[in-house]
C-alpha cells in the first residue's frame, strides 16, 4: 500500500487537505476509519431492534385512536414518525444516542407508511413508489448510512413483491437490472455517499432468486422464458466480464493478464452452468476482488455456499442433472486452480 | 492543525479512498485508480486462488452427494461401498502425493473426511444397524481425527469441531435430556464451557507457534458460537412474561444460563481487551450483551408497569420507555466500541 505522499502525488491531490479530512473523520465515533464494518453491523442490529419497539409503540397508538379503521391512521402516524426521525437526526448533531433514536423512529415511520398503503389499497406497487421517494429523501436529507440501507432494503423488497404479485413477465431479468446500477454506483461513486443503496441493489437479484429458486431453472437446460432467468444469467456474466476487463486495464504483467483471461473463460463456462443466482454470487465475489473489499467477499462467499444448499430444493431439474452440473463446475474450478497455481510457480522460478 | 493531531497513518487504505471521494478530492474517474493504489494485490491474489479451490471442492463434494441421493435406490450395496471407499482411498493417496501441508492436500483430506461420513451413513442404512445419530457422528469424528491432526488445516479443524459438536449435541438430546440427567439450559452452559476450553486451546496453540491456526476467523467463529449457544436460554429467562416465548425459545427458563452468559461476556472482555486485544471479539460480545440488556429492560418494564395492550396508561409508557432504552443501549454500544477501538493498540487492531 502506498504512503500518503505518494498516493496524493499520483492522483494530483492536495496532501494537507487530505490529511485534514482524514483526521476529522478519524474523530467521528462511527467513522469507517475507527469502526470496522462488523462493528457497525452490531450497531445496526441494535437500531433494528429499536425500530421494532417504535413500530410496536405506533401500533399501540393506532389501536387506541382508531381500532376499527387503522390503515389511514397507520399511514399518518408513519409520516409523523418519519418527519420526527429526520428532525432528530438534524438537531441531534454528533450525539450518538440521538442518531440511533432518529434512525429507529424514521425507519419505523417508513415501514408504517408502506404497510399502511398496502393494507388500504391491497396493492404493493404504490407502496414501492412511496418507498422510492422516501429513499431519495433520506439520501438528500441525511448522511445516515443505516437509515439509507434500511429504507433502500424495504423499497427493494417491495419492488420484488410488485414484480411477482403483478405477474410481470421476465421478472427475474427486471430484478437483475438492479445489479448493474448498483455496480456503477460502486465503481464510479458520487460525492454523496450511496454505498448502502448500491449494496442493496447488488443484493436484489441474488436474494430474489434464492427465495424463488423453485420457479427458476437453468437457462441452459429447461427454459422458462417468462421468468427471464436466461437474460438475468447473461447479464450477470456480462457484469463479471466487465469487472475482469477493469482488472485487466489495471494490471500490466503479461503473465497475470494471461491467467486473468484463462480465469475469465472458465468463469463464463461456470456462470452458464450454474443457476442465475449462482452467477450473481460469482459476480459479487469478483467485485470484492477488484475493490479489495472483505465485507463483499464474505457476502459473495455466503451467497455462493447457500446456493449449493438451496439448489437441492429446485424441483425443475432432477438430482442427476444437478449432480452432474455441480461435479462439472467443481472439476473445472479445481483444474483451473491447479493450472493457475502452476503458472504462478513457474513465473516465480523464472 | 496542531502537530500532535497530525494524521497518524502514513499508508492509505481502501476505506480512506471512499472518504476522500465523498469530500470531492478524488474524482469519479479517478476512483478505481485510487482503489488499485491502495489495494493489497498480493493478499487478494492469494484470496482469489484459495476461493477458487474452496468453491471447486465444495461443488465437487456437493455433486457427489447429490449423485448418491439420486442413485440411491438403484445402486447395489456393493456398488455403494466400492464407490465411497475408492473415493476415500483416492483422495487420501493423492493428498499424500501433493503433500498434506499444502492447500491442495488439505482440501483432499477434507474431501476424504466428508466421504468417510457418507460411508458411515451408507453402512447404517444398508445394514440397518439401528445406531443412534450421536453414535454415527462420534464414530465419524474419531475416524477422521488422525487426518485432522496431520493436515494442520484450520478449515479441517473447523469441520471436525462441527462433527464433534453435533455428536455431543445429539447425545445430549437423545440420551441425557429425555431422562432428566441434564436440562436444555444446563447443556447449553456446558457446551459454552467446552467452546471456551477449545478457544483457550486455540490461543495457547497459536502462542506455541502454530501459524496455520493463526487466522483471526478461527478465534471469531469460536467466540460467536460460544456466546450464541448460551444466548438463547439466557434471554429466555427475562422474556418469560411474553406469550409464545415457550414456543419460540423452548420451555425452560433457568438463571444458570443468565449467569453463564454474563460470566462469558465478562471473561471475553477481559481477555480480548487486556490480554489478547481483538476488536472483532469485543464487537461480538458487546452486540450479544446489548440485546440481552434490551430483554432485561423489557422484563423490568413488564414488572413495573406492564404490557397490557388494552390499557393505554400501561402500554404507551411501557413501549415508550422501551424505545428510549433500546436507543440508549444502541448508542451505548457504539460508544463502547469506539472507546475499545481507540484503547486497543494499533498493531493489534484488525486492518
Amino acid at each position: 500500500m502506498p504512503d500518503r505522499k505518494q498516493f496524493c502525488a499520483e492522483l494530483g491531490i492536495d496532501e494537507s487537505r487530505a490529511q485534514e479530512i482524514l483526521l476529522r473523520e478519524q474523530r467521528e465515533v462511527s467513522s469507517t476509519l475507527t469502526m470496522p464494518w462488523y462493528g457497525r453491523l452490531v450497531v445496526g442490529i441494535g437500531a433494528w431492534v429499536t425500530a421494532i419497539a417504535v413500530i410496536s409503540l405506533s401500533a399501540a397508538i393506532i389501536m387506541l385512536i382508531e381500532p376499527d379503521h387503522p390503515t389511514i391512521a397507520v399511514i399518518i402516524l408513519g409520516v409523523v414518525d418519519l418527519a420526527a426521525g429526520f428532525m432528530i437526526l438534524r438537531i441531534g448533531g454528533k450525539s450518538v444516542f440521538m442518531d440511533q433514536l432518529g434512525v429507529a423512529i424514521a425507519a419505523a415511520g417508513v415501514a408504517m407508511i408502506t404497510f399502511g398503503i398496502i393494507a388500504e389499497w391491497s396493492r404493493v406497487w404504490p407502496a414501492f413508489l412511496v418507498g422510492l421517494i422516501v429513499t431519495a429523501a433520506v439520501v438528500v436529507m441525511t448522511p445516515n448510512r443505516t437509515l439509507q440501507f434500511l429504507t433502500a432494503l424495504l423499497t427493494a423488497v417491495l419492488f420484488v413483491i410488485t414484480l411477482t404479485d403483478s405477474n410481470v413477465p421476465y421478472f427475474l431479468a427486471i430484478a437483475a437490472l438492479a445489479g448493474p446500477v448498483g455496480m456503477v454506483l460502486i465503481l464510479r461513486p458520487f460525492e454523496t455517499d450511496l454505498r448502502p443503496v448500491s449494496i442493496v441493489l447488488l443484493l436484489v437479484f441474488p436474494l430474489f432468486s434464492w427465495f424463488y429458486i423453485s420457479t427458476v431453472s437453468f437457462g441452459l437446460y429447461e427454459q422458462i422464458p417468462e421468468s427471464g432467468a436466461g437474460l438475468a444469467k447473461s447479464l450477470n456474466i456480462a457484469l463479471f466480464l466487465l469487472l475482469a476487463a477493469i482488472h485487466w486495464l489495471q494490471i500490466t504483467a503479461t503473465d497475470t493478464r494471461t491467467r486473468l483471461i484463462m480465469f475469465a473463460v472458465v468463469a463464463v463456462i461456470v456462470g452458464l452452468l450454474l443457476p442465475p443466482g449462482g452467477a450473481a454470487a460469482l459476480t459479487i465475489l469478483m467485485l470484492a476482488f477488484v475493490l479489495g473489499s472483505r465485507p463483499l467477499a464474505l457476502l459473495g462467499t455466503l451467497l455462493q455456499a447457500s446456493y449449493i444448499w438451496r439448489f437441492y430444493y429446485d424441483m425443475e431439474v432432477t438430482l442427476l442433472i444437478k449432480s452432474q452440473v455441480l461435479m462439472a463446475v467443481g472439476a473445472i474450478l479445481v483444474i483451473t486452480w491447479w493450472l493457475m497455481t502452476r503458472r504462478a510457480a513457474e513465473g516465480v522460478r523464472q | 492543525m496542531r502537530p500532535a493531531e497530525k494524521y497518524q497513518a502514513e499508508t492509505l487504505h481502501v476505506a480512506e479512498v471512499d472518504i476522500l471521494r465523498r469530500y470531492g478530492l478524488i474524482r469519479a474517474d479517478q476512483y478505481l485508480d485510487a482503489i488499485y493504489l491502495c489495494r493489497d494485490a498480493q493478499y487478494w491474489t492469494r484470496w482469489a486462488l484459495r476461493a477458487l479451490l474452496a468453491l471447486g471442492v465444495a461443488h465437487l463434494l456437493a455433486g457427489i452427494i447429490f449423485f448418491f441421493a439420486y442413485n440411491w435406490d438403484s445402486l447395489s450395496p456393493v456398488a455403494k461401498f466400492a464407490i465411497l471407499q475408492s473415493g476415500i482411498f483416492f483422495t487420501v493417496i493423492v493428498a499424500l502425493i501433493v503433500k498434506i501441508d499444502r492447500a491442495a492436500g488439505q482440501a483432499l483430506l477434507i474431501a476424504a473426511s466428508v466421504l468417510a461420513g457418507t460411508l458411515l451413513a451408507v453402512t447404517g442404512q444398508v445394514y440397518q444397524t439401528g445406531a443412534d445419530a450421536y453414535e454415527l457422528f462420534t464414530l465419524w469424528a474419531l475416524l477422521i481425527a488422525p487426518w485432522v491432526l496431520g493436515s494442520r488445516s484450520a478449515a479441517h479443524w473447523f469441520i471436525w469441531l462441527i462433527i464433534a459438536g453435533l455428536a455431543f449435541n445429539q447425545y445430549a438430546y437423545q440420551a441425557l435430556i429425555p431422562v432428566g440427567t441434564i436440562s436444555v439450559a444446563e447443556f447449553s452452559c456446558l457446551l459454552t464451557f467446552v467452546t471456551a476450553v477449545i478457544l483457550a486451546l486455540r490461543e495457547l496453540t497459536v502462542r506455541a507457534g502454530a501459524t496455520w491456526l493463526k487466522a483471526r476467523w478461527t478465534r471469531l467463529i469460536l467466540v460467536f458460537a460460544g456466546l450464541a449457544i448460551v444466548f438463547m436460554p439466557a434471554i429466555r429467562y427475562p422474556l418469560d412474561f411474553m406469550p409464545l416465548i415457550e414456543f419460540a425459545l423452548g420451555s425452560e427458563a433457568q438463571v444458570i444460563a443468565v449467569l453463564t452468559f454474563i460470566v462469558s461476556v465478562a471473561a471475553l472482555t477481559f481477555v480480548y481487551v487486556r490480554l489478547l486485544p481483538d476488536f472483532g471479539a469485543i464487537a461480538i460480545g458487546t452486540g450479544f450483551f446489548a440485546i440481552f440488556l434490551m430483554t432485561v429492560g423489557a422484563r423490568v418494564l413488564a414488572e413495573l408497569i406492564g404490557f397490557d395492550w388494552n390499557v393505554a396508561s400501561k402500554i404507551l409508557p411501557s413501549l415508550g420507555l422501551l424505545v428510549l432504552w433500546c436507543a440508549a443501549l444502541t448508542a451505548g454500544t457504539l460508544k463502547t466500541l469506539a472507546i475499545v477501538r481507540r484503547y486497543i493498540r494499533p498493531e493489534d487492531a484488525d486492518a
